[in-house]
C-alpha cells in the first residue's frame, strides 16, 4: 500500500509539464542569418506585418548578446511544429530554424516574450506553446502532479504513523498479556518463555 | 440508449472533449470492461479489500471511458485559428521562373493553396487529384501550389513527369508556411472570394471533399 502510494507520487511527478524547462545550455552557433540580412530591415523579411497582428513592440530593439539570449529564451517556449515535444530552440529541423529566425527578427524589433508567442499563436493555434496555458481544463494538467504528491505524501505519512501506533498498541497488549499470564517457576523455562515472547513480537 | 449517448456527447463537448458518441459500441465495451472488473473484485473478495478495489474503480472507470472515446480523435488534426480569418498574403516566385505571384492579386475568385514537397509521398499522391480539380474549376477558382523545404531542381524534375495545371511557387525560408501555421505537408487551404480562409485540409485531399468545400464558394 505504501509502496503503491510512493509509486503513484513518483509517476505523477514524472508527468509534470515542467519537464521541458530542464534544458541544455544555449547553443554555441546562432541561427544562420541570410547574406542579405544586413541590407534588408527585419520587418520586411517577415511574412506577416507583426504590427497588424500584435501591435507595436513593447520594448526597445535588441542586438548582439542580448538579442541572442532573449531569442533563446523565447525559442524555448515555442514548440517545433514538426517534432514531438521539442522546443524551437532544441530542434535542428528546418522548420524550427525558420521559426527561430522569425523569433530573432521579432525580438530584434523589440517585441517581448508574450507578444512573440501571440504572433505564432495567431497562425498555429495554442498548440505552438510548448507548455499549456494555465486556464480551463489545463489547470488540472498543472495542478494534478502537485496535488498527487501532496496527497500521496500525506497518505504515506498517515499510514506510517498509523502502523507505528498499531505496533505500539500491540507491544503494550503483548506486555500486559505476558505480565498477566503466570511465569513458570522453573527459571530456565521462564527465560526460554521470555526469549520466545521477545522474538515473536 | 441514443438519448443517453447524445446527452453524454453534449456534456463532454462542453468540457472540451470533442468526441463522436453516436457509436454505442465503445460505450458498451467500456461497460463490459467495468462490469468485468467489478465481478473480478467480488470473485477475489476474500483476498482483496473490496473498499479499496471499488475506490480504485471509481477513479479508473471514467479514465477508461475517456481513453476509449479518445481513440476517435486524430492528434494530428489540430484546429487552425486561421479558419474564418483573412488568408495571409504571400509574394512567391514560381519554380519555372517568371514574375513573382501574389495571392491577393485576383481577389474576387476563390483560391486553393496547397503546401507540398517532393519528399512527401501523400503530397505526390494527391497532386493528380488537385490537378484534375484545378482543370475542372478553370476560371472559377485559382489554385496555387507552395513547395515547402525543397530544392528547385528536384521539384522541376518531378513536375516534368507529373505535370501541373497551376503555378507552383517556392517558399523560401518557410515564411509562407509559418504564416499559414503549417504543421506538416500536405496541407490545403480553401479561400473564398473575399480572401477569407473557409477550410483547412490536414493530410491529402480527395476530389469529393475538395469539390464539396469549393462548390458553395464558386456558386455552382
Amino acid at each position: 500500500m505504501r509502496l503503491a502510494a510512493l509509486l503513484l507520487a513518483g509517476f505523477a511527478l514524472a508527468q509534470t509539464p515542467l519537464a521541458p524547462l530542464a534544458g541544455a545550455a544555449p547553443p554555441v552557433t546562432p541561427a544562420p542569418a541570410s547574406p542579405a540580412a544586413a541590407e534588408v530591415p527585419a520587418a520586411s523579411r517577415l511574412a506577416i506585418d507583426p504590427a497588424e497582428l500584435i501591435g507595436p513592440p513593447s520594448g526597445p530593439p535588441l542586438s548582439g548578446e542580448a538579442l541572442r539570449a532573449q531569442t533563446h529564451v523565447v525559442a524555448k517556449l515555442l514548440r517545433c511544429p514538426v517534432c514531438q515535444g521539442l522546443s524551437v530552440a532544441d530542434s535542428p529541423s528546418e522548420s524550427a530554424l525558420a521559426m527561430k529566425a522569425e523569433v530573432q527578427d521579432l525580438v530584434a524589433l523589440g517585441y517581448d516574450t508574450e507578444q512573440v508567442i501571440a504572433y505564432f499563436e495567431a497562425s498555429y493555434g495554442e498548440f505552438i506553446r510548448l507548455e499549456p496555458k494555465f486556464e480551463g481544463v489545463n489547470v488540472f494538467v498543472w495542478a494534478a502532479p502537485v496535488l498527487l504528491v501532496v496527497l500521496g505524501g500525506a497518505w504515506v505519512i498517515g499510514s506510517v504513523s498509523l502502523a507505528g501506533r498499531r505496533r505500539a498498541q500491540k507491544d503494550a497488549a503483548a506486555a500486559t498479556a505476558s505480565s498477566a499470564s503466570p511465569t513458570p517457576s522453573d527459571p530456565a523455562l521462564a527465560e526460554y518463555l521470555r526469549r520466545v515472547r521477545e522474538e515473536s513480537r | 440508449m441514443d438519448a443517453v449517448l447524445a446527452r453524454l456527447a453534449t456534456a463532454l463537448s462542453e468540457m472540451g472533449f470533442v468526441v463522436d458518441v453516436t457509436g454505442a459500441a465503445t460505450v458498451l465495451l467500456w461497460l463490459g470492461v467495468v462490469a468485468a472488473l467489478v465481478a473480478l473484485g467480488v470473485a477475489l473478495r476474500k483476498r482483496v479489500n473490496l473498499t479499496v478495489w471499488f475506490a480504485g474503480l471509481v477513479v479508473t472507470a471514467p479514465l477508461l471511458l475517456v481513453l476509449g472515446l479518445s481513440f476517435q480523435n486524430d492528434p494530428h488534426q489540430i484546429d487552425s485559428p486561421l479558419v474564418g480569418r483573412p488568408a495571409p498574403d504571400f509574394l512567391l516566385s514560381p519554380i519555372d521562373g517568371g514574375a513573382p505571384v501574389r495571392l491577393s492579386e485576383q481577389r474576387g475568385t476563390p483560391a486553393v493553396v496547397n503546401f507540398w514537397a517532393t519528399w512527401c509521398v501523400p503530397c505526390k499522391a494527391e497532386h493528380r487529384t488537385l490537378v484534375a480539380v484545378a482543370r475542372r474549376m478553370e476560371g472559377k477558382a485559382r489554385f496555387f501550389g507552395v513547395v515547402y523545404q525543397d530544392e528547385p531542381a528536384k521539384i522541376r524534375k518531378w513536375l516534368e513527369g507529373a505535370g501541373s495545371a497551376y503555378p507552383q511557387l517556392l517558399d523560401v525560408g518557410s515564411k509562407a508556411a509559418i504564416a499559414y501555421g503549417v504543421y506538416g505537408v500536405p496541407e490545403t487551404y480553401v479561400i473564398d472570394g473575399d480572401g477569407v480562409i473557409t477550410y483547412k485540409f490536414t493530410g491529402p485531399v480527395d476530389a469529393a471533399s475538395l469539390l464539396s468545400k469549393l462548390a458553395p464558394l464558386v456558386g455552382s
